[in-house]
């Protein structure tokens, strides 16, 4: 799955850490996202769009490999 | 997370491991020095197994306490590890029956696989955490 999660973050000039914080999880579940090592769950996902005033599907979209 | 709630996890993570290894480790020597000293007295030694076996279960407990306050990332991470650490624990045990099979070994302890089991299972959580970190 790709995100835009670190296009996004770089825009709201947020760290790792701080967004981690405003949806509840560490820094490595983010950097581990924005890799694209581990796929979020749907509330987690919702919280990461929400957090970012998106919807989820403009911030996580299917690859070829899904 | 915010810094205290990272934090405060991680406090409670350490008081909540070495009480639990504490009380096992008590627990542990307590029952195998009774087994030692009153081996004809079979409702001792039966009370010292259910000992050592209770004294287990609060470690138990406080790793799955533990492991519910982490977030869907470090739970997966963990539960990665558990399968790694099963799957390896497994080869040891099948390696070690044949190994008995044939002739090679005589006797493996069951704690000996224990402590495999909880020594691949740390390597495991590492090796996860890196992959997943790179």
């Amino acid at each position: 799955m790709k995100n835009r999660l670190r296009v996004l973050r770089a825009e709201q000039d947020w760290s790792q850490q701080e967004l981690g914080m405003r949806v509840g999880v560490t820094r490595q579940a983010i950097n581990a996202i924005e890799n694209g090592k581990y796929d979020p769950g749907l509330p987690l996902a919702m919280k990461i769009a929400r957090s970012f005033n998106q919807k989820v599907d403009d911030i996580f979209e299917l690859d070829e490999n899904d | 997370m915010t810094k205290t709630q990272i934090q405060n996890i991680g406090l409670h993570s350490v008081v909540l491991g070495l009480g639990g290894v504490a009380l096992w480790t008590i627990t542990s020597v307590a029952a195998i020095r009774i087994i030692r000293h009153y081996p004809g007295n079979a409702t001792i030694r039966a009370a010292a197994v259910a000992l050592g076996v209770l004294g287990f279960i609060p470690w138990q407990l406080a790793m799955v306490k533990l492991i519910r306050t982490y977030d869907e990332y470090t739970r997966r991470v963990y539960m990665i590890a558990f399968s790694i650490s099963f799957a390896l624990t497994a080869l040891f045990v099948v390696a070690c029956d044949l190994l008995q099979r044939a002739g090679f070994i005589d006797y493996v302890s069951l704690m000996t696989i224990w402590m495999v089991m909880v020594g691949s299972w740390a390597v495991a959580l590492g090796a996860t955490e890196c992959y997943f970190r790179r």
